[in-house]
């Protein structure tokens, strides 16, 4: 358990601190974000036709309201916790890939529903908008890493035994 | 022996607990937050008693005092007094709910992970609050187009910026599962089996 706790802790601060590295903010992670606005904003439209987006925003155009997403809510955060827990769990490097493409789909899922609850939450009430928004999504959203992690491990000891 | 017969079972019953932790948490945040300022006070007096006055508890937010007055003089008959700001420790301290729930969901209810487990969660709470106070100091609080001389250098500031990001995007989220996990070893191996 502690070889695993360390090699995740190094895993995880290797691409977290190169996440924030200019170059692959620009590269990667800005469109990466705008993707999940368009693709955020594609959803809602199918209930809700006033809903535009702009870059990293989603906007009702109806009331003006807006959510901008930044940083620990384009789900890239949750998704390298659980990119670093699968790497740092002794395994063969099939099920890993297989873990990380389909637990990063997974966590991204969760997130584009973060992202519209929070969406309709603060148009209906600011302070339900900030809790949800500040403390049990991001709990939630842990929660969802810890539950990929956990299917994704006895996916990958049902693997070894085969 | 913690054993937790399904994954269903198990995530069923955090969902059960969040809404009670996370109230608890919430409505006690005047008592737990106090020392997170003591201790915010005397680490960042510490290292940096050129910028900060004091840490003062204020019900669920920190009033950080600076000493920007003293540094900063607008023009020769203009000084301005104490800067103060205010911090939100919640946002940090998510982590004391969350892992409270996880622990009640495994039915993990030895004292020794729960206090040890919240100990370090404090501490984790300490290191993002002190973070976000530099980094408001370093970064959000001058006027637009003007820094306030707080001496740090270009590679001092870069590391501010790393640490206030791990303290906000990653101890608070990582540290519960780590611990939980830590203080449940058996759940993990007969899951796996």
């Amino acid at each position: 358990m502690n070889r695993f706790f360390i090699l995740f802790m190094i895993f995880l601060l290797v691409s977290f601190v190169g996440e924030l590295a200019t170059p692959v903010q620009e590269r990667f992670i800005i469109p990466f974000t705008e993707a999940i606005a368009h693709i955020s904003a594609g959803l809602i439209q199918f209930f809700d036709a006033k809903v535009i987006f702009r870059g990293v925003e989603i906007i009702n155009s109806g009331n003006g309201f807006a959510v901008s997403i930044q940083a620990g809510c384009n789900g890239v955060e949750a998704s390298l916790v659980l990119i670093a827990a699968i790497l740092a769990f002794p395994s063969s490097w099939r099920a890993k890939l297989l873990g990380i493409v389909i637990g990063f789909l997974s966590v991204q899922i969760l997130n584009i529903l973060r992202i519209i609850s929070l969406f309709y939450l603060g148009q209906w009430n600011y302070d339900v908008f900030n809790w949800a928004h500040l403390y049990i999504w991001q709990a939630l959203i842990m929660l969802d890493v810890l539950i990929v992690f956990l299917v994704w491990l006895k996916f990958s000891s049902r693997l070894i035994k085969a | 022996m913690n054993t937790i017969p399904s994954l269903k079972g198990f995530v069923g019953r955090v969902l059960l607990a969040m809404p009670l932790c996370f109230c608890i948490w919430y409505f006690s945040a005047f008592i737990w937050t106090w020392p997170i300022a003591e201790l915010s006070h005397r680490v960042l007096r510490l290292f940096f008693s050129r910028l900060i006055a004091s840490v003062e508890h204020a019900g669920h937010t920190l009033d950080i005092v600076t000493n920007l007055g003293d540094i900063v003089q607008y023009t020769r008959h203009q000084k301005m007094t104490a800067l103060v700001f205010s911090i939100n420790p919640l946002v940090y301290g998510y982590s004391l709910a969350f892992y409270s729930a996880l622990l009640l969901a495994s039915r993990n209810y030895q004292p020794k992970a729960w206090l040890v487990g919240i100990g370090v969660l404090m501490l984790a709470v300490v290191f993002g609050v002190c973070f976000d106070v530099l980094k408001s100091i370093a970064f959000d609080l001058a006027p637009p187009g003007m820094s306030y001389p707080t001496g740090f250098s270009a590679w001092q500031l870069n590391m501010l910026g790393v640490g206030y990001q791990v303290g906000y995007l990653v101890l608070p989220a990582v540290l519960p599962l780590m611990l939980w996990a830590s203080f449940n070893p058996a759940f993990f191996q007969e899951w796996r089996d």
